[in-house]
């Protein structure tokens, strides 16, 4: 049962800090995405998890056996690490036709030739690419070289497949099909993925569980909708969800009979959480009130006067700003709506899934349902 | 026990030990070396002992600074030579800028014809050795005042050419500038081809003037590389010997490498060593303020993008007056000493050009008593058959352990790019590049000349020759092995190593294929470096060693003309058919290395 551990690991280059504090835990047939921006470290972590990196401290347990360590002095070679990696730019060579760029790790692992074929016709059959294999890299197109890398790198069963971005660079409608593509060779082959984007919405739709990554530490791994519904900070809120969630900053007023009351600059809130607070809330205390913007109803019955601010209607659904007072929030209707600018309408906000962040921690304390007076 | 566990991995990297098995190579190729010449200019040499009274041969002493600085003598000794070199390497620059640059904006920017023949001849003249271009001038207008027969020129037109003209400064600089101009036109050609055209469009649309484009646009983006240029030919032209022995002593006139090799092969080493080591640091200053210069060049990345759309300048009613003079101009430097070559050849008496003195005896003759004491025909004479075969396989051997080592520096330099090893590797491989030839070949003549440790005296061995045809060489190889690894990337390995394919098996079926063009180029530059140098070996050859070029050297001391201009056209044959051959197998061409 291939399962991967990452403890307390840390990578420097040179005195700069890549990534720190990394506990990981990956399951069995696990299809686990690290998300973040650029530059926060996701790459680095997989290519130490592959070996093709070596942290600078910590432990990496690939199947229980221990592939690195830092204080053991253990460095296991990526190959006898039993791992295949998809590159973001594939790394197809370029002077060996498909048959060759799939043949050649095989031929290496001394499988015979019969062998070889079969798996081989196996992989093209798999991923449609039959008609190409006498080809060169450089006579496919984007996606075609996307699916002979990954016929590539699945080509010696890998228990553990490693991706990085590996959908970047084709083009949208293209990079919708390769990722019901993979979610079903995850299934087909089941065999455990770890995956490397910066596309949230590819790492909500592929994974079982997201590792959301920032300046080199990881703030919140969790199945995707339990990132998306119950973000830890404010980080998180932000970097998950599109239309972005809505923030209003607001201070602390009192908490009475365990309503939360907070004032914004031209709004009043009454916060009630679902479970009872952990955590004390000082007098002044910056609060800030995260809404998505799905639990921002619009609503002929709705108790909130607002007006409309703009309309973007895409066909399938319509995003809409609305201005409470002074406040500008952003909801979302199912279907193609469209308001005049500036028409008056109706609001609600009947969810219990709104959460409050403190503003100084940027923590997630509490999820909840809220009233909102103008 | 610990420390053997971490040797035993960081050795089980095949990066780590090229990075430290070529650093240690190469300490003690050219650190060490450079101590040597040094501790050299300090020492009394036994023939220097006449002079240096009551004192031992291996001494010290300050004797040589202080005469070469100070002495009675150092005007003629140092002074004079040395501001000589400064000036011919500043002319020869002018020169060289001047018509490489005007060439590259021709054919990169104007609608000029025979675009690709004029890029194909212009190369020539920086594939021949420097000195053809110099024996062709002499052969063309030598006269009689030196003694000696007159030239073509002279028996064309009954004009005795004036000394100025034939000797010296004038010739020198012409002939340099001529030899390097083709190494301008290959650097500010490359940037003009590849300078974004939207850079100069953009002002364009901004109703900028073509003069105020040039001004503004152009040539601020260009001047880095054009100042570097300049740089490297001022150092190349300082290190020339071959040019200046041939055009400028039979009028005395000394630059440092001609005093360089006098002093040297004549009785006071101990100047020769000491001005090798000034030669030695103006090249170091030189080289240190061109990286400067580039590093520094932020404007680089800008000049990206496709470049086939620019517009080109319409020459006009000028079109074929400007193409057909170029071509003549072409004509002139790469064929036409050629023809003086073979013409010379062929002469029986030297001057006399009427058709029954042409002779094929200094090509198959048998060699008679009453011609230069017996010599034969180049193409029967022992002699020259040997240095033919010396020189070919001096060059085969240099190009592949030059090439060889400039794969591995590539490969180790860009895997553990920023360490300190790596850097000080990159830096060490690119030393030599900074010495001067002739130096060069001074600092290895002190240097291998008694027995060392293990090492036994090389002097006069083929080793020596082969083992400073290397070094001297491998900057050329280890840029262009850095280069190849470096636009690779490393995941095209990385993608091999996933599935454990040994390192030989990455080096040898994916990496070098993939780069084969780029790689082959560090084994062609070295090959014809070797082929026709002169300066880095004329101090070390004995007559066992003897090289087509010290031959040619020698041949022409001695005045045997029609000898030497059969040799030269020899080793321009070989030089210019090999590099088309290269050319044609592997791809590598000469205008992607740095030249020299």
């Amino acid at each position: 049962m291939p399962e991967i551990r990452f403890i307390n690991g840390l990578k420097k280059f040179g005195t700069t800090i890549a990534v720190q504090n990394i506990n990981l835990q990956v399951k069995d047939k696990d299809f686990v995405t690290l998300l973040g921006p650029s530059g926060c470290g996701k790459t680095t972590m997989l290519r130490m998890l592959a070996g093709l990196e070596s942290p600078s401290e910590g432990e990496i347990f690939i199947d229980d056996q221990c592939v690195f360590s830092s204080d053991r002095r253990i460095d296991v070679s990526p190959d006898k690490r039993d791992v295949g990696f998809l590159f973001q730019n594939y790394a197809l060579w370029p002077h060996m036709t498909v048959y060759k760029n799939i043949s050649f790790g095989l031929e290496n692992l001394k499988w015979n030739k019969s062998k070889i074929e079969q798996r081989i016709t196996e992989l093209l059959e798999l991923l449609k690419i039959e008609e190409l294999v006498q080809r060169y890299p450089a006579e496919l197109s984007g996606g075609q070289q996307q699916r002979v890398a990954i016929a590539r790198t699945m080509a010696p069963n890998p228990k553990v497949l490693f991706m990085d971005e590996p959908l970047s660079n084709l083009d949208a409608k293209l990079r919708m099909e390769m990722r019901s593509e993979l979610k079903r060779l995850h299934l087909e082959t089941n065999s455990t993925f770890v995956y490397v984007t910066h596309d949230q919405l590819e790492a909500m739709t592929l994974s079982t569980k997201i590792c959301l990554m920032n300046e080199g530490t990881i703030q919140q791994y969790a199945p995707p909708l339990e990132v998306y519904n119950n973000p830890t900070n404010l980080t998180v809120a932000d970097f998950v969800g599109n239309p972005t969630m809505n923030f209003i900053k607001t201070k602390y007023i009192e908490n009475k009979d365990g309503i939360i009351k907070m004032e914004s600059d031209d709004l009043s809130f009454e916060f009630k959480p679902n479970t009872p607070l952990t955590v004390k809330i000082e007098k002044g205390d910056q609060l800030v009130i995260g809404l998505r913007p799905e639990h921002i109803e619009i609503d002929e019955n709705g108790s909130m006067n607002s007006s409309i601010y703009s309309t973007l209607p895409s066909g399938l659904e319509t995003v809409i700003k609305l201005k409470i007072n002074n406040t500008i929030l952003t909801s979302v209707a199912f279907g193609g709506v469209d308001y005049k600018v500036n028409a008056p309408i109706r609001t609600h906000f009947n969810s219990n899934k709104y959460i409050l962040f403190n503003n100084d921690s940027r923590e997630n304390f509490s999820m909840g349902t809220i009233i909102v007076k103008s | 026990m610990k420390l053997l566990n971490r040797t035993k991995s960081f050795l089980r990297k095949p990066e780590h030990v090229i990075l430290l098995g070529l650093s240690i190579i190469l300490v003690y190729l050219i650190l060490l070396p450079l101590v040597s010449v040094i501790n050299d200019t300090f020492l009394v040499h036994s023939s220097e002992l006449r002079r240096i009274r009551g004192a031992e041969a291996g001494d010290y002493t300050f004797y040589h600074w202080i005469h070469i600085f100070t002495g009675k003598f150092s005007q003629n000794l140092f002074y004079k030579p040395l501001i000589n070199t400064i000036l011919v390497a500043i002319v020869t620059v002018l020169i060289s800028l001047g018509l490489g640059g005007m060439f590259a904006w021709l054919v990169t920017r104007t609608d000029i014809k025979y675009k690709k023949i004029i890029s194909g001849l212009f190369i020539l003249p920086y594939i021949m050795p420097s000195w053809t271009l110099a024996m062709a001038w002499i052969n063309f207008f030598k006269n009689s005042n030196v003694g000696g027969a007159p030239g073509l020129f002279t028996a064309l037109t009954g004009i005795e050419t004036a000394n100025w003209f034939a000797y010296g400064f004038f010739p020198i600089t012409i002939v340099l500038g001529m030899h390097y101009a083709p190494f301008a036109y290959i650097l500010i050609g490359g940037i003009l081809r590849n300078m974004d055209a939207n850079l100069e469009e953009a002002a364009q649309i901004l109703k900028a003037t073509r003069f105020q484009i040039l001004r503004k646009i152009t040539i601020p983006i260009v001047l880095p590389a054009v100042l570097s240029t300049f740089l490297l030919v001022f150092s190349s032209a300082i290190s020339a010997f071959a040019v200046p022995a041939f055009l400028g002593t039979p009028v005395r006139f000394q630059v440092l490498t001609t005093q360089l090799f006098r002093t040297i092969n004549g009785t006071s080493p101990g100047y020769g060593y000491l001005i090798a080591l000034v030669m030695i640091i103006i090249g170091s200053l030189i080289l240190t303020i061109n990286q400067m210069i580039i590093g520094n060049r932020k404007t680089f990345t800008t000049i990206t993008g496709k470049s086939s759309n620019i517009s080109l300048v319409k020459l006009k009613r000028l079109r074929n007056p400007v193409s057909g003079f170029v071509m003549m101009m072409l004509l002139v430097i790469s064929i036409f000493p050629l023809i003086t070559f073979s013409i010379e050849s062929f002469l029986m008496e030297e001057g006399n050009y009427a058709l029954d003195n042409f002779t094929s005896v200094f090509w198959i003759g048998e060699g008679s008593p009453d011609i230069a004491n017996g010599e034969p025909g180049i193409l029967r004479n022992k002699y020259v058959l040997k240095g033919l075969w010396n020189s070919f396989s001096l060059s085969v051997l240099v190009s592949i352990i030059a090439g060889t080592a400039g794969i591995l520096i590539g490969y180790a330099v860009v895997k553990k790019r920023g360490t300190f090893t790596a850097n000080s590797l990159d830096k060490l491989s690119f030393f030599p590049y900074l010495i001067p030839s002739m130096a060069f070949g001074a600092i290895y003549l002190s240097m291998f000349a008694i027995s060392r440790g293990i090492i036994p005296s090389l002097y006069g061995s083929f080793t020596i020759l082969i083992l400073i045809g290397s070094v001297k060489y491998l900057p050329f190889a280890s840029r262009a092995g850095i280069n190849a690894v470096f636009q690779l990337g490393k995941e095209i390995e990385e993608a091999a190593i996933i599935f454990g394919v040994s390192w030989w098996k990455r080096m040898a079926l994916i990496i070098i294929p993939i780069q084969k063009a780029s790689f082959m180029s560090g084994f062609l530059l070295p090959f014809i470096s070797s082929m026709r140098e002169l300066s880095l070996f004329i101090l070390l050859v004995t007559p066992s060693t003897n090289l087509l070029t010290t031959m040619l050297f020698q041949y022409n001391e001695k005045g045997w003309d029609q000898y030497a201009n059969s040799i030269i056209l020899l080793i321009v044959l070989i030089a210019i058919s090999s590099t088309f051959i290269f050319n044609k197998i592997t791809g590598a061409s000469i205008d992607k290395g740095i030249g020299g």
